[in-house]
């Protein structure tokens, strides 16, 4: 064919991005920044530095505290149960979230409010609320064992359970599931199913291939929320766990407030912060390019 | 559409296909024979049924009542993904995770064509739609020309013997469009497949298409080539929604009788309208067959005309335009080529016809049989 490309024919141009300029209604940021540092920077620092300079015998100074972590065995099963859990969380908040939201995208509006409610109603609830709830839901003669005998089935032992406290966590978290999933998930042309099945590929298919791959960076989003978020989880795992397996934060919470071993529990939370960072940054960069396949950007 | 050509295209036959949203009737009785190979546009305004149409042929919208036949056999029961219809959708619906090249290896892939046909094919059909070396760009990073060539190719690539496409030229500009116009054209004519277009644009249906079936409101108003249309509607609707067209309302007193009483004056036409039925009709005539009555070219025997005030002059170029209202409120648009003096706006002058040209239309008239039985929608 005759290959003259028209003038109108050119690739599309991308953003510029503005310098800044300093203007007086600039300074509005000075007083949130005061804050932060004020209530947040100068304690956490002031809280984490105490991993080299708070001790207790037999630890003496330096990186004792450190080493310390590294000794005891507990520690360090707890920071693999904190992950465990976290992890065993963000999967189990990924599978339930996915169709909801996937619905989400699907309703009219109307029936989006009422969802989204759904969806936002536990913030609004008190968090300890919540938590007792669910010991009303779970203890040996609550109401899940209730309709567990109704049907003939022996009730069992759940509060307490790491069971109690994975279920009660993913409930808690499955909004940060949900919403930045569904952001993503309305944001997926229909009609691209429509294409790929009239190319060929049976509507099963079509989802694997195409709605799936799209779909990746809201679910991307969403996990690294709630794992974040999953990881701190210091009073669910209290009040529906049990000291025998305990989270992390229990164990920050057990040196600080009982023993006042200051140094310790830094070097706990410290250790937390930094494989939390490790794992973000490996998300980070994975992340950064499925979304850029996904939406075909170098 | 000419049986000489040797083509691949496969027949398309809609029998009085109909589809409704409970009480809606988005399409209330379709009927058209499609032939192996032919370009039919669907032509009309939004919501008349001819994306319904389109869908229901695609198989993404369930039929309500009557027929689609593909090459003689029902096409309806067969899921969307085994219809084997080429589809170019409105926004070009690319896969924005792939490249050029993999959204047109898609079909391949499905149909587990192997991989060194597959790099051949996909490298022809990009080359068959100008965009040889694109097959890397991702769809962001092409423009949206490019974007509806690669969609064109895509839907071409595994050989479908019908290519259905959805106002495809619609978010682009006017010259750009016009180029992709002639592009399809070429494309049709080279392949030889059946080609199903659906446009608002009249002026699109006019340059590509071998028929135009104009939908109104859920119903086909007339079927034909281009110029058929054009000289000849058959409804008021087709008159007006094709091309510009001046309209003078009025009534026939007597069937039969091919007279149009308008105000005090009485329109004739050279008879081809015997059958009027009496009651309100209107009085078609194209811009371009009016002229503007002079002292040298006064009216003649077979013509009949206006008489009014000028009320708006516009140059256009290459055409200029003179708006003439008579005393019943009529507007009378002129379309001459430049050249002869612009009347003065306010002055009093005389615009004429040649009765040949006009056509009177019964707004009573139907001209779809099925309109008669047709179900009043809510």
């Amino acid at each position: 064919m005759s290959t003259t490309l028209s003038p109108s024919i050119r690739p599309p141009s991308r953003v510029r991005k503005t310098p800044f300029v300093f203007r007086p209604v600039s300074l509005l940021v000075v007083p949130g920044f005061a804050v932060i540092l004020l209530f947040f920077v100068y304690p956490a620092i002031s809280i984490l530095t105490r991993a080299w300079t708070h001790f207790q015998a037999p630890q003496e100074g330096g990186w004792d505290n450190f080493a310390w972590f590294f000794t005891e065995d507990v520690n360090i099963t707890l920071l693999l149960r904190t992950f465990g859990v976290t992890l065993l969380v963000t999967v189990i908040t990924l599978i339930l979230a996915f169709p909801f939201a996937y619905l989400m995208t699907l309703v009219s509006r109307r029936w989006l409010v009422v969802l989204t409610t759904a969806v936002m109603l536990p913030f609004f609830t008190n968090y300890l609320v919540r938590i007792f709830a669910w010991v009303v839901l779970l203890q040996d003669n609550g109401v899940v064992n209730g309709a567990l005998s109704a049907f003939g089935i022996e009730p069992f032992h759940m509060l307490g359970t790491t069971f109690a406290v994975t279920i009660a966590m993913a409930q808690t978290l499955l909004p940060l599931m949900i919403l930045p999933l569904y952001s993503v998930l309305q944001g997926i042309d229909r009609s691209l199913l429509r294409a790929s099945e009239s190319l060929g590929a049976s509507p099963a298919k079509s989802f694997f291939r195409i709605y799936l791959p799209l779909a990746t960076p809201g679910m991307l989003a969403g996990s690294v929320l709630v794992f974040v978020f999953g990881l701190g989880f210091y009073l669910t795992p209290a009040i529906l766990g049990s000291p025998q397996n305990a989270l992390l934060a229990q164990q920050v919470v057990t040196q600080v407030q009982d023993l006042l071993a200051w140094g310790r529990g830094s070097v706990l939370a410290l250790v937390l912060l930094l494989v939390t960072f490790a794992l973000l940054a490996v998300a980070m960069r994975f992340s950064r390019n499925t979304v850029s396949s996904a939406y075909g950007i170098r | 559409m000419s049986a000489d050509r040797k083509t691949r295209g496969a027949g398309l036959s809609l029998r009085r296909l109909a589809k409704s949203y409970g009480p809606v009737h988005a399409l209330k009785e379709v009927s058209l024979d499609i032939a192996p190979g032919e370009f039919v546009t669907f032509l009309g305004p939004s919501g008349s049924g001819k994306s319904t149409t389109l869908n229901l042929i695609s198989g993404f919208q369930d039929v309500t009542s009557g027929e689609i036949l593909l090459d003689g056999t029902v096409l309806q029961d067969v899921k969307p993904h085994k219809r084997e219809l080429g589809i170019v959708f409105q926004n070009y619906a690319l896969f924005p995770h792939m490249t050029a090249g993999q959204n047109v290896e898609y079909s391949l892939k499905q149909r587990k064509i192997p991989a060194s046909e597959r790099k051949t094919r996909v490298r022809k059909a990009l080359e068959s739609v100008g965009l040889g070396g694109y097959g890397d760009r991702y769809p962001r990073e092409l423009s949206g020309g490019q974007q509806q060539r690669v969609a064109v190719a895509r839907a071409l690539v595994f050989e479908p013997r019908v290519l259905l496409m959805d106002e495809p030229l619609g978010a682009l500009d006017r010259k750009l469009r016009q180029v992709l116009q002639l592009e399809i054209k070429r494309l049709h004519r080279e392949l030889g497949i059946t080609f199903i277009f659906v446009t608002h644009d009249q002026e699109e249906a006019l340059v590509m298409s071998d028929r135009i079936a104009v939908f109104n409101e859920g119903l086909i108003e007339q079927v034909g080539t281009a110029s058929e249309l054009y000289e000849n509607p058959a409804t008021p609707f087709v008159a007006e929604f094709l091309g510009e067209t001046n309209a003078l309302k009025g009534s026939v007193q007597s069937i039969g009788s091919n007279l149009l009483v308008h105000g005090a004056t009485v329109f004739r036409t050279d008879g081809a309208d015997e059958n009027l039925p009496a009651g309100p009709a209107i009085l078609f005539v194209r811009p371009e067959k009016v002229r503007l009555l002079t002292e040298a070219k006064p009216v003649k025997e077979h013509e009949d005309a206006v008489y009014g005030v000028v009320r708006e002059t516009v140059y256009m170029g290459s055409l200029q335009k003179i708006l003439v209202t008579n005393e019943e409120g009529a507007t009378v648009t002129v379309l001459e080529a430049t050249g002869a003096p612009l009347p003065a706006i306010g002055s009093r002058v005389g615009v004429a016809w040649n009765i040949n040209e006009a056509r009177i239309i019964s707004t009573e008239q139907r001209s779809n049989s099925a309109k008669n039985d047709e179900v009043v929608s809510i």
